[in-house]
């Protein structure tokens, strides 16, 4: 499985191609130009993650408060803007209420997760988790991350904080607490698995110790997936494989060595665009390493219906959302 | 519009991308540092149509060897390795320095306790082969709050050392800086201490450029003694200087090994 540094149109008049990256069947041609909008205009500052909705339009967090929600098409153009209060606006999860979509919006800074509808009303917090006994005030709960059961209830992650994942009843009320420092080494992401019908769990990152870790939907822990020189964001489950993107590949955490990543359905890596061959010896991979600067810090992946991927990044120039398109 | 022109602006957008992409630099396999007799150097950049290529001194360019096995280090060496391809920019300078230690001491006494929130192995750590990583709390780094680190080392036979080079630590976020002053002793004949080198930082107590600089080495020529006894006085940095946040307070100093050659 190698990873292929070009596609053979483009080689008339001597001019290079455009650059291929990825491995087997996952190969993608990078557009770093997708999005030509006017940083004066819609300004960035870490752009954090994505959503798309029922309609096809896409949804992205970013920190800088005079905009911290942007609205994109999938041509690239940011079709609406709104939120100013929102500074430290991170985790973007949507959900499909009876028929209505709702955002959850992780802000670490204001120590909330916040619920609005897709034009900015909000609809609900979710506070710090009090009652739960894990924590000493509301300064110590840094949500990075939500996501939404199948029955409802809201499971936020903790990343930032306490490495708790916090369940909630959809109204808000506290119901458990799982995961935190003895399980779970900074706890970035979390992201419902349904591919298996039988067994849904939930996908958990344990971004320092370069591992993801399945949780039962009661918060027990089932198995932990090692993923050497990837310390990555969240998960994205789609259809039957995982994507997620790789803030960095080796410290230090600025050291702008990050990449794509993507599992099968039996959580192998089977393409790293932006990074070194996947290799598994006697059943376990082999670090991974950025081999291709396509990318500085992904910090998300949003895999398209036709099998795009737009990639978001943290601490990366103010750059808006880079997109794969894929080739293979 | 004619031919030539659509062709132009066809692929004007493919040239803009494969020319503007750079390579990340290729990866030291080797995790050591510190090695007794001799040891490999072992490279990799797994990318079709990749090559690395290394030198021994200067900077690395297409005309320097290309990588094709492991290199095979008898004596302490510095290399430096860039990786290429044809579709895509150089990567910058990777640099790798391996240590060999020449003699390696029966035991040491560090008179100077570590700060207990970084005790390491203790005395240990600072001859046990192994480098630091960038995780302070990782077991192999002593850390030091503003002290004068002493360190007495015992040879289980008189020898001649010809140099030590301590290894250290700088990352000015963490408010760890590099050495100010290093002085090494022998025990003589008669049982006392002999001065038979020193080093002071030439710019006395600036901050380094480089924000983080984990692989830190700082040299001692020592003059010629025999002796199966060495003391080392190390004076960390001192206060933090004004125009930093921790203005005023000690710096730290970190060690993780003292190599005799």
């Amino acid at each position: 499985m190698k990873q292929s540094s070009l596609i053979t149109t483009g080689f008339c008049f001597g001019l290079k191609p455009e650059p291929i990256i990825g491995h087997g069947n996952f190969q993608y041609r990078i557009n770093q130009n997708w999005c030509t909008a006017n940083q004066a205009e819609f300004p960035v500052k870490n752009c954090h993650e994505m959503a798309m909705d029922s309609t096809g339009r896409i949804f992205m967090t970013t920190d800088d408060t005079r905009n911290n929600i942007l609205i994109f098409n999938k041509d690239g153009k940011i079709t609406g803007a709104w939120g100013r209060d929102y500074p430290g606006a991170h985790g973007l999860t949507l959900h499909n209420e009876n028929g209505i979509e709702f955002l959850y919006i992780a802000d670490y800074e204001r120590n909330q997760v916040i619920k609005t509808t897709l034009d900015g009303k909000v609809i609900q917090l979710f506070e710090w988790p009090a009652d739960s006994g894990k924590y000493a005030n509301k300064q110590e709960f840094h949500p990075t991350e939500t996501a939404i059961a199948p029955n409802g209830d809201v499971f936020v992650a903790d990343g930032y904080g306490k490495d708790y994942i916090v369940h909630y009843s959809p109204n808000g009320t506290l119901i458990n607490v799982f995961g935190g420092p003895e399980q779970l080494k900074n706890a970035h992401g979390i992201a419902l698995d349904t591919r298996d019908k039988n067994i849904p769990c939930w996908l958990v990152t344990s971004r320092a110790e370069n591992q993801l870790k399945r949780f039962s939907l009661d918060g027990i822990l089932l198995e932990t997936i090692s993923l050497p020189g990837a310390y990555i964001c969240r998960p994205v489950v789609y259809q039957e494989h995982v994507f997620f993107a790789v803030l960095i590949s080796q410290l230090p955490w600025d050291s702008g060595t990050g990449f794509v990543c993507i599992l099968d359905k039996n959580n192998r890596v089977i393409s790293a665009p932006g990074a070194s061959t996947p290799r598994y010896e006697e059943a376990l991979l082999q670090p991974l390493y950025q081999t291709i600067k396509a990318f500085k810090h992904p910090h998300d992946v949003l895999v398209d219906t036709d099998d795009s991927i737009y990639v978001t990044q943290w601490n990366s120039g103010n750059v808006y959302p880079t997109k794969l398109t894929r080739v293979s | 519009m004619n031919l030539f022109l659509r062709c132009v602006l066809l692929f004007v957008p493919a040239i803009i991308n494969a020319q503007s992409l750079q390579l990340a630099p290729p990866q030291f396999q080797t995790e050591g540092v510190f090695f007794r007799g001799k040891t490999q150097a072992i490279l990799s950049f797994d990318l079709e149509k990749a090559s690395i290529h290394y030198t021994f001194s200067g900077t690395p360019t297409l005309l320097s060897p290309i990588y094709t096995h492991p290199i095979t280090c008898r004596k302490s060496c510095s290399i430096s390795a860039i990786s290429t391809h044809p579709d895509y920019l150089p990567s910058i300078v990777t640099q790798k320095q391996f240590i060999k230690i020449t003699h390696r001491p029966k035991k040491l006494n560090l008179l100077t306790p570590p700060h207990n929130n970084y005790p390491g192995q203790s005395a240990k750590s600072l001859f046990d082969l192994k480098k630091g990583s960038l995780n302070l709390h990782d077991g192999d780094w002593l850390g030091f709050e503003g002290d004068t680190v002493v360190v007495e080392s015992f040879f289980e036979h008189k020898i001649h050392c010809k140099s030590i080079i301590i290894s250290t630590l700088s990352d000015l976020n963490a408010w760890i800086l590099p050495m100010r002053k290093i002085t090494v002793f022998g025990e003589n004949a008669h049982g006392s201490w002999e001065k038979i080198g020193s080093w002071e930082a030439m710019d006395g107590a600036s901050i380094p450029n480089s924000p983080v600089s984990y692989a830190t080495f700082q040299a001692v020529e020592l003059q010629y003694f025999i002796t199966n006894k060495i003391r080392l006085e190390i004076i960390s940095f001192g206060d933090l200087p004004n125009n930093h946040p921790g203005s005023g307070k000690p710096a730290w100093l970190f060690l993780d090994e003292i190599v005799f050659q």
